[in-house]
């Protein structure tokens, strides 16, 4: 008797369970959200050089003109990429005569090579809030990879006015100018042949 | 200055050419061959240029070139060749129109190659960009073949010295306009010819009327159009630069062409004197300095 009674509750559960009357499956678990794109806020980026000066000194330059996008998701770091063009007629160091030769094929090249792009390949994260990404730099028409130390500053929606949603970051690299066939001063020690970059990245939500 | 860099931008282009100048001499001295010394006369230049544009480059000859002056060497390859054809052919009136065609392919070589970011951005677009690309067409053939015309005419040392001045014109623009490395490039037209022009004066006869003319006038062509395109040289500055050697024509006139002596100080003033236009609209184009936002480049002095 009890054993057709449990084949009775066994076969009605198998039933119910059949037609949906049994306890909810769990749900998959939810496709992660896609990184967001990002446009550089040219106005708020800052790209800094840094080269020594005839071996005593360290000189700081800038380019005033960054574009281009990155991709970026909070929750998952490593899906973090970049874009970035930056116009090398844009260099700025405060004095004209200087610009102007840093403009012409001496250095920049910036009427043959109007442009030096970085473009990501890789992503490591490597503590908290701080990744490696390596990439393609391209200057005066080679290209070379470098792996550039980003690290996280923040992000919020600043209003509309000033950009809506953004994301910061700052990120740092050095690369031999040479090698990029950039010599100028360099045989004759008046420049260094390091040269460092400094990123504060801003961009804005699409 | 680095020694090593000086050795090799300068005392090596000048080394290659006094080679050849030497080594025609020596194997020459009594003959009274004069064509083993015509071929050292473009040897030198062609093979000092390349030789220094590496050492100025900083970085061995890379295939593809990255930028308008990594193709420099094969240009001066090109323009070797240009004057092997001409020192090998015969004075035929159709010898010049095989020139033409040779300096119509390496005009053509250096708009795709060192002039290809200027096609694409520097030229402007439509019938504007057709005009430039003709525009360079011409100034890399016809004062290369005016050139030769005119260092054929009346045979003289004139043209050495003539091109050498004009090299020092390109080297002033150059600086001018703040390009150093293009000034070197220039600089090593000079030391293609100094040899040359030694020789001329103390180891006569020293033919110059085959084969120099086309090849230094087509150096000094594409120098004279990437100053323009990359440095912004002015365009009258760089056209009248670049058609310069077409003035060594001048040897042909009547009342010039029976005198050596005569034609060549003919062809030293008026080549000079268009180099020195070529500098003078250089300088009168030259744009006003933007005002500083910071401090002088140097520092001045209270006083």
């Amino acid at each position: 008797m009890k054993c057709i009674a449990c084949w009775s509750v066994g076969s009605i559960a198998l039933i119910a369970a059949a037609v949906g009357f049994g306890p909810a499956p769990s749900p998959a678990p939810a496709a992660p959200a896609p990184a967001a794109t990002y446009e550089i806020d040219t106005v708020h980026t800052s790209t800094v050089f840094k080269i020594q000066h005839v071996g005593v000194s360290n000189f700081y330059g800038v380019f005033t003109k960054t574009t281009g996008t990155f991709t970026w998701d909070k929750a998952a770091p490593e899906s973090f990429s970049v874009n970035a063009v930056v116009d090398a007629d844009s260099v700025s160091t405060g004095n004209a005569a200087r610009d102007g030769h840093l403009k012409k094929p001496d250095f920049f090249n910036a009427k043959e090579q109007p442009t030096i792009t970085f473009k990501s390949t890789a992503v490591k994260k490597t503590g908290e809030g701080t990744f490696d990404v390596t990439g393609d730099l391209t200057m005066l028409g080679k290209t070379k990879p470098v792996t550039a130390k980003f690290t996280y500053v923040g992000e919020k929606d600043v209003g509309a006015q000033m950009g809506g949603y953004q994301a910061g970051f700052d990120a740092t690299f050095t690369i031999k100018r040479s090698d990029f066939g950039m010599t100028y001063g360099v045989a004759q020690g008046a420049l260094g042949d390091e040269v460092t970059l400094m990123i504060g990245l801003a961009g804005s939500r699409k | 200055m680095d020694p090593t860099f000086l050795l090799l931008s300068v005392a090596a282009p000048l080394g290659i050419a006094v080679l050849f100048v030497a080594a025609a001499f020596l194997f020459t001295r009594g003959t009274g061959r004069t064509t083993p010394r015509a071929w050292a006369a473009f040897l030198g230049l062609a093979l000092a240029f390349p030789a220094g544009v590496r050492a100025i480059l900083g970085h061995p000859v890379e295939w593809p070139p990255a930028q308008a002056a990594d193709w420099l060497p094969f240009l001066a390859a090109a323009a070797l060749l240009l004057g092997a054809v001409d020192l090998l052919l015969p004075r035929k009136p159709w010898a010049w129109a095989l020139l033409l065609a040779m300096l119509l392919g390496l005009a053509a070589g250096v708009l795709a190659g060192s002039l290809a970011s200027a096609v694409r951005h520097g030229m402007g677009a439509g019938a504007v960009k057709t005009l430039w690309t003709a525009g360079v067409v011409v100034a890399i053939a016809l004062p290369a073949l005016a050139a030769r015309a005119g260092a054929r005419g009346t045979p003289n040392a004139g043209p050495v010295f003539a091109l050498g001045l004009l090299t020092a014109c390109t080297i002033a623009a150059a600086l001018l306009f703040e390009t150093a490395k293009y000034a070197q490039f220039a600089s090593l037209l000079g030391l293609g010819l100094a040899p040359l022009g030694v020789a001329t004066l103390i180891l006569r006869p020293w033919p110059t009327d085959r084969g120099l003319a086309p090849v230094f006038s087509a150096l000094n062509a594409t120098l004279w159009l990437l100053l323009h395109f990359y440095a912004e040289v002015p365009a009258p500055a760089a056209l009248v630069g670049a058609a310069a050697p077409a003035a060594l024509l001048v040897a042909r006139l009547p009342g010039l062409s029976t005198s050596p002596k005569r034609a060549g100080l003919a062809q030293v003033a008026a080549v000079t004197l268009l180099g020195l236009t070529a500098v003078g609209l250089a300088y009168a184009g030259k744009p006003a300095p933007a005002v500083d936002d910071g401090a002088s480049m140097y520092p001045t002095l209270s006083p």
